[in-house]
């Protein structure tokens, strides 16, 4: 997965929450805002960050922001729910090569 | 899809941009030699600017400052009446919906040729449900099939009277034609997707989903559009985002859904015909032949503009007939870079009967599946996908469509376009078009991320914006310039075309959307849809409008707005 394609991902599941949980959107978006900059000046590593999974992603992502334990345990969650939501809606199953292609495409699933 | 195709529009963007002004002037040159529109179909009243009728494209109201007020504010001089907000009994058993959206008034005498605005019925979208604040949902706890009943309910539309009195206030009226359609009724699947393989062969299908804005139709019916519907069968799970819903399928909804507001027992139409998108509106314009040709948009990042034209065309002699129009027809996407319109046919475009998907399996077995996903076939023949095409609305005088782009973070598109669309030789069924921008949102222009449109009969276009409620009205973020989301008036001639006059703003958190005339223009109806919103629970309210029957909780809402001048006299207007 491509930087690029991450923040289209959180994107869409932020625009998704806001019909569906909007009462979580503000806490989860402030949470996943930090994981896409944090994605961005890491780019090089992040496929073999997301390859470890979500709880070490959002570990590593936390540490190096010297997160608190609160603000540690909001984005543990936050990513689980991406990455369950996104897993459910098939967009983590496309080329990492191009940029979001999934969100994009087809509006069948 | 390539990458090099998805960067073209904003190649074209940036292209356009740079070269506006001297677009514009073209542009404006062109209007002078093009048609008159025709609203009605050949021979019939011309509806066009009568010689010598004075222009009024000047803003009936001085501009409010931008605010981030938790309530409506409008103009000194103009008021609003809450007709109906979520809860309130529509008929009995039936409770008004969750965050209204699309509406449209139709005069009560209308069915006997005329054109009250005093009396009517009122057509109200439900987009989608907030749970929490609709009936107390707290996450973590199962939902109980009371909760999921209750959510069905809130969703899909309203029909309801409406009447204003002799002390000039506007008022919901109980009528035996008052109506909830919901996620819950049953509707029909009409056209070459009904009974598919691709629905389960199904024709009878349950309920009505994220019926975001619409359209009316020359022959008096409601076009609601489903939008958002991806969720609603997707279990509650601990982390969550589905609804929960069972006995829901996805490809059942998407649909574009024709409904008869004088008929409480019509079932609604599903027109597949017109595809499966996340449909954000119609606007139907006739071709000079009588064909209907419906502009629509898809309203997601990286779409396409799209236009059906029907098979049969409109005979205002045969109402029943009518009915049938929007079964058949021909299904089109925008290609920006060329001007042209590209016909999604299967059988006629081998790249469509070639496709694949990765597993090497055929990506549609005929034009059933390419109307389920009209998207990736667009993509695939060279549609162009813009920034979140959102409401599209015609020009009564000159016939341009007008397409309100939302905006796009995925390419620092962030403010939004307002973009102009120009039929070759003003033929709504033509198959080549220019285009340039009306209008560039940003701090410069006063307004952010246009989406619902409508116009007057003068040709000026009002517009509501919609940033995200997350940010609207931060003073932080690149939107504070404009305060909570608003709605503005435009000149399109004149020394003033494009600039935009702030005409109201809503409550926190909250979007205006669904804006609508009475036909004497001294009525505008106007939705708030989902105040609050970011309210992290009941006893954290961001918003508390409308504060009305001593509930504090926020509340969906339409509202009728007076104050407005009117049209001249003898002019009428119903965008219909």
């Amino acid at each position: 997965m491509t930087v690029e394609s991450l923040e289209a991902l959180v994107d869409e599941y932020l625009r998704v929450i806001v019909r569906t949980r909007p009462w979580k959107r503000r806490r989860e978006g402030e949470s996943l805002s930090l994981l896409v900059r944090w994605a961005d000046s890491h780019s090089r590593g992040l496929a073999a960050d997301m390859e470890a999974g979500e709880n070490a992603l959002a570990d590593r992502c936390a540490t190096d922001l010297g997160l608190d334990a609160a603000a540690r345990d909001d984005l543990g969650a936050a990513v689980r729910n991406l990455n369950h939501w996104a897993g459910a809606r098939g967009y983590l199953d496309f080329d990492q090569r191009s940029s979001a292609p999934a969100l994009r495409g087809s509006t069948r699933r | 899809m390539d990458s090099n195709h998805e960067a073209v529009w904003h190649r074209l963007l940036s292209a356009r941009v740079t070269r506006r002004g001297a677009l514009r002037g073209a542009a404006a040159a062109g209007v002078a030699t093009l048609l008159p529109l025709e609203l009605r179909r050949a021979g019939a009243s011309e509806p066009a600017r009568p010689a010598g009728t004075a222009i009024q494209n000047r803003a009936p109201f001085r501009p409010i400052r931008p605010t981030t007020r938790d309530e409506l504010v409008l103009p000194a001089g103009y008021r609003y009446d809450l007709l109906r907000a979520y809860g309130d009994d529509v008929a009995p058993g039936q409770p008004f919906g969750y965050n209204a959206d699309f509406t449209a008034f139709f005069p009560i005498d209308v069915p006997d040729g005329g054109r009250s605005s005093q009396d009517g019925l009122l057509w109200v979208n439900h987009e989608y449900v907030n749970s929490m604040l609709a009936y107390g949902y707290r996450e973590g706890r199962p939902k109980t099939p009371g909760d999921i009943a209750a959510e069905r309910m809130a969703v899909g539309g309203t029909v309801m009277r409406v009447q204003r009195g002799q002390d000039g206030r506007w008022r919901y009226a109980a009528d035996s034609r008052n109506r909830r359609i919901t996620g819950s009724t049953p509707c029909r699947l009409t056209g070459p997707v009904a009974g598919s393989p691709g629905v389960g062969g199904a024709i009878q299908v349950i309920g009505t989903v994220g019926n975001c804005s619409g359209g009316v139709t020359p022959w008096g019916t409601v076009l609601s559009c489903e939008e958002n519907v991806d969720e609603y069968g997707d279990p509650v799970t601990p982390g969550g985002f589905g609804l929960g819903w069972s006995e829901y399928t996805r490809e059942h909804h998407g649909w574009v859904v024709e409904v008869d507001p004088f008929d409480p027992s019509f079932t609604p139409l599903k027109r597949t015909a017109m595809g499966r998108l996340r449909h954000e509106n119609v606007a139907i314009r006739l071709a000079p032949n009588g064909l209907v040709v419906a502009y629509m948009g898809d309203d997601k990042r990286d779409s396409c503009v799209y236009k059906f034209i029907s098979e049969r065309a409109y005979d205002p002699g045969a109402p029943a007939a009518n009915l049938q129009v929007l079964e058949t027809g021909k299904l089109y996407a925008a290609d920006f870079g060329t001007g042209r319109w590209v016909l999604l046919d299967y059988a006629s475009e081998p790249r469509l009967r070639d496709a694949t998907r990765p597993d090497g399996s055929r990506l549609f077995g005929g034009q059933a599946d390419v109307l389920l996903d009209p998207r990736a076939a667009a993509l695939l023949l060279g549609g162009t996908p813009v920034d979140r095409p959102e409401d599209i609305e015609i020009h009564p005088l000159t016939g341009h469509a007008y397409i309100a782009l939302t905006n796009n973070n995925l390419h620092g598109n962030f403010h939004g376009q307002i973009v102009r669309l120009m039929e070759e030789a003003n033929a709504a069924d033509a198959l080549a078009f220019q285009w340039d921008f009306f209008a560039v949102g940003g701090p410069q222009s006063g307004f952010s991320s246009p989406d619902n449109l409508l116009f007057d009969p003068y040709g000026n276009l009002w517009m509501v914006t919609d940033v995200t409620s997350s940010a609207a009205g931060d003073p932080q973020s690149i939107y504070g310039f404009q305060g909570n989301n608003s709605m503005f008036f435009f000149a399109t001639e004149g020394s003033d075309a494009g600039k935009a006059v702030h005409f109201a703003s809503g409550p926190v958190d909250c979007e205006l959307t669904g804006p609508c005339w009475t036909p004497d223009g001294k009525t505008l109806f106007l939705s708030v849809q989902h105040p609050g919103e970011e309210s992290e629970s009941l006893t954290e309210l961001s918003s508390h409008w409308p504060q009305q029957d001593g509930l504090s909780i926020p509340r969906p809402a339409v509202v009728a707005i007076t104050g407005l001048p009117g049209w001249a006299p003898g002019r009428t207007f119903h965008g219909w």
